[in-house]
């Protein structure tokens, strides 16, 4: 069990409400973990709270069973284990160049350079940067800016990959590539958990799959019989994936749904459709 | 302009030298230009048009347009060189210095010959001196500045100031652009007033914006285990070029004897 969180409450500095509350929950290691809700239910904090980002006002979080105190110490070796993808790329990328950005997380855990220059070689070719190598942040498109920012947190090889709204500002070609990627990522064993409001992409990617309403977690489980609670999403306001609503009215006409669920997956994993 | 100058930096044709040596070739021209004769430094203007045109493709529209920069402080400037004013009961004081004099009423106003000279002196400097800096400008990309000042052991502080300020300062245009743009979208700048208003707008949303990007920025620093140092680290790719190491030896050399000369008689 990588991070565990046992009734937590987070408010902001000077908010009336807290924007995560008495929230419990398991992050299965190993799966792929989706993370729905609308906007401003506490997915983000939530994600923070994860990374040390944040202190709890009450309640604990373990990290691979031990409860985590806050030390630098701990903050550090959780951190080089937890890697947390910022929704905009801009607040993440420090460097000046695609290569000292990525390299930046490799110097400050004080490796030798032999090493570093390994591990950001590797990781250039793996996210397709390297005739960006050299060149300045500021010269990227906003999908070039979210690859490095992912790149930035897979290059430290994290246990626990956290990304807030990955598809947000990518067009559908790059959320294939997206996939792809995190589908790689995943066969490597990585645990990943992504919080975000795109039901289609989450659909088609997760396994386990929670849902989060007024900084709790409300329900939980198998993302295939998740989203069977039909009536249960549509309270929470979140509706339905496209495919879950037209599959339910194909099944309505007499059409097995098995079938075309295997082929929506398939469809969003490969480039050309 | 400031983007369109880091787009060209990065594409110049002189990219692949190490920028240790383009840094010490304009150097020493800065230096040789700051002490010599004017033909001298006519010379090192023109030998640098020729780097930067020719050698390293800068388009000679945008380096012209670039020239006039330290020419228009040089007019604005020539005014205060070259006129002199006396009162008029003291004006054969001046005499040798008068290149030409109108009196109007008790005020003697005449053109300096001496200031003549001095501001030929001083467009002379000024045009090679800005040659040297736009040579290093063009053709030298900010980053490899920071890493020579690094390996010149330029205190941290600075050098990371240096590098955040030239990551954040295209966020910050970037933002302010977006700003106007949204407020011209909707009538933000028809009258002067309006105009008025809307840039105040934009001054205080800059602040609050900034602000909140600090924060956000901060924490995207604490989760990738900031240590209160940025310390990075990239390959090296420069090729050193023998036929440019040459020509720019052999001409600093020629410079250096003609200053000498010059001196010496």
């Amino acid at each position: 069990m990588p991070i565990e969180f046992d009734r937590v409450t987070y408010t902001y500095p000077c908010a009336k409400k807290p924007a995560v509350q008495e929230l419990s929950l398991r992050i299965p290691p190993g799966r792929r973990c989706g993370l729905i809700g609308r906007n401003g239910c506490g997915k983000s904090t939530l994600l923070r709270l994860a990374d040390g980002l944040f202190r709890p006002d009450r309640g604990k979080l373990y990290w691979q069973g031990k409860p985590l105190d806050y030390s630098r110490k701990s903050l550090r070796t959780l951190r080089q284990q937890v890697g947390l993808v910022f929704q905009d790329p801009e607040h993440q990328l420090v460097a000046t160049t695609v290569e000292e950005d990525i390299s930046y997380g490799l110097c400050n855990l004080g490796l030798p350079e032999s090493e570093i220059a390994d591990r950001v070689q590797r990781t250039l070719e793996d996210f397709d940067l390297l005739e960006l190598a050299n060149t300045p942040i500021n010269h990227l498109s906003l999908g070039q800016k979210k690859r490095v920012a992912i790149a930035d947190v897979m290059v430290l090889q994290p246990q626990l990959l956290l990304m807030d709204e990955p598809t947000a500002y990518l067009d559908p070609a790059q959320t294939r590539t997206l996939f792809r990627r995190l589908e790689r990522i995943h066969v490597a064993g990585t645990t990943t958990l992504i919080a975000t409001h795109d039901l289609d992409f989450i659909y088609a990617w997760a396994d386990w799959l929670m849902v989060m309403d007024c900084g709790r977690i409300v329900l939980e489980g198998p993302a295939e019989d998740l989203f069977d609670r039909h009536q249960e999403l549509r309270t929470l306001g979140l509706g339905l994936p496209l495919a879950v609503d037209l599959l339910t009215m194909l099944e309505d006409n007499g059409i097995s749904a098995d079938k075309i669920r295997s082929q929506i997956v398939k469809r969003s994993s490969c480039e050309e459709y | 302009m400031h983007h369109q100058i880091d787009s060209l930096v990065y594409t110049n044709r002189l990219r692949h030298l190490p920028p240790e040596h383009k840094l010490s070739f304009a150097a020493v021209l800065f230096i040789l230009g700051y002490g010599s004769v004017p033909w001298v430094q006519g010379a090192i203007a023109l030998w640098l048009a020729v780097w930067i045109v020719g050698y390293a493709k800068i388009p000679a529209k945008i380096y012209a347009r670039l020239l006039l920069l330290p020419l228009s402080f040089w007019l604005t400037s020539v005014p205060a060189l070259l006129l002199g004013v006396t009162a008029t009961s003291r004006w054969s004081a001046v005499q040798p210095d008068v290149m030409q004099g109108v009196v109007v009423g008790p005020v003697y106003l005449y053109l300096s010959v001496q200031g003549w000279q001095q501001a030929s002196e001083v467009f002379a400097r000024a045009l090679t001196l800005t040659s040297c800096l736009y040579f290093i400008l063009l053709t030298v990309p900010f980053v490899e500045i920071l890493r020579v000042l690094r390996q010149l052991r330029c205190p941290s502080l600075m050098v990371e100031l240096l590098a955040l300020m030239y990551r954040f300062i295209f966020m910050l245009a970037e933002t302010a652009t977006d700003l106007v743009t949204a407020q011209r979208s909707r009538g933000g700048y028809l009258t002067w007033r309006v105009r008025l208003r809307s840039l105040g707008l934009v001054v205080s949303q800059l602040v609050v914006r900034t602000l909140d990007s600090y924060r956000q920025i901060s924490l995207g620093l604490q989760s990738r285990n900031f240590t209160g140092e940025l310390q990075v680290w990239h390959a090296r790719r420069h090729k050193p070029s023998w036929r440019y190491s040459t020509e720019a030896m052999a001409g600093c050399l020629l410079l250096a004897i003609a200053t000498g000369i010059y001196y010496a008689n």
